[in-house]
């Protein structure tokens, strides 16, 4: 996502999404007995999955308070691949 | 004005590069892959020497351990050319001016002193508090707490810059202003949004 690389807005980001769909909440995604992760997956649902960046004179044209950041909504640390594509006249 | 009187700055990865990267750099350098099957837990290790848990001697053994490589790591091959970042530096000589700066080092205090021998760098700070001696087994909420408890971190009047956005995330939490060091253009741009610097 765009957004501003900010520790207060960091806090808020955390803070809102907590509030909106918490960790510890009940989610029918547990019902199968699988796994516990039913915030994850909504909260992954309601951000967007991409972003697309326009580069102007080789620069990412990205505001003064625009930032990308990849947030994990998994609660368990694991290894994650990020897809990266440039498109444009060479 | 904000009442603001004091910064502290983390080592690893403000005014000196993490050690995870340094260390991977180190080995990146020497053309020795870390491939998936020969995993390097270097955020844990680092997370160990913060809090003081582990030892430098022995997350060199660790790292050495942990890699077949004909160029095991070594204190010499970690701190050889150091670079510094000479323009948060440059943001902390011009605090120094008007507010106390205080270095937290998450370095081992050994390493330090080698390092102090070749830049003195923890001249350039009022003081050093070595994070290893907050007694803490992670680097959450807790460590923080022991900061406070002995009477540093005063909210309102301290503003704690920190590479790692967790660590500010749980400052804030704390009730401590922190700023996500990225490199000194956005330091300074954040230190002036709170009219801390012109």
């Amino acid at each position: 996502m765009i957004v501003e690389h900010e520790a207060g807005f960091l806090v808020d980001l955390e803070d809102t999404l907590e509030r909106l769909i918490p960790s510890n909440g009940k989610y029918a995604h547990h019902l199968r007995e699988y796994d516990r992760n039913g915030a994850a997956h909504v909260r992954t649902a309601i951000m967007p999955p991409s972003i697309a960046v326009p580069v102007v004179a080789g620069d990412l044209a990205l505001g003064e308070y625009q930032d990308i950041l990849v947030i994990d909504m998994q609660p368990e640390r694991k290894s994650r691949s990020i897809l990266v594509q440039i498109v444009g006249d060479s | 004005m904000k009442a603001i009187q004091r910064f502290y700055f983390l080592a690893g990865g403000v005014v000196l590069p993490r050690l995870t990267l340094r260390t991977f750099m180190l080995f990146k350098n020497q053309g020795i892959h870390l491939g998936e099957d020969k995993r390097l837990a270097l955020f844990e290790l680092e997370q160990l020497l913060f809090c003081g848990t582990l030892t430098a001697d022995e997350y060199l053994r660790r790292v050495n351990d942990q890699v077949s490589s004909p160029f095991p790591i070594s204190v010499d091959g970690l701190l050889k050319d150091l670079l510094m970042d000479e323009g948060a530096l440059s943001v902390v000589d011009e605090l120094r001016k008007s507010y106390q700066v205080v270095l937290l080092c998450d370095y081992p205090p050994e390493w330090l002193l080698e390092i102090d021998r070749q830049t003195d760098l923890s001249a350039r700070f009022n003081r050093v508090i070595y994070t290893r001696t907050m007694n803490c087994t992670d680097e959450r909420a807790l460590f923080f707490q022991q900061l406070q408890a002995r009477g540093e971190l005063v909210a309102g009047e301290c503003v704690w810059v920190d590479a790692n956005p967790f660590r500010t995330a749980i400052a804030i939490r704390q009730s401590i202003d922190a700023i996500i060091y990225v490199e000194e253009r956005r330091l300074r741009r954040e230190l002036r949004l709170r009219s801390l610097i012109r």
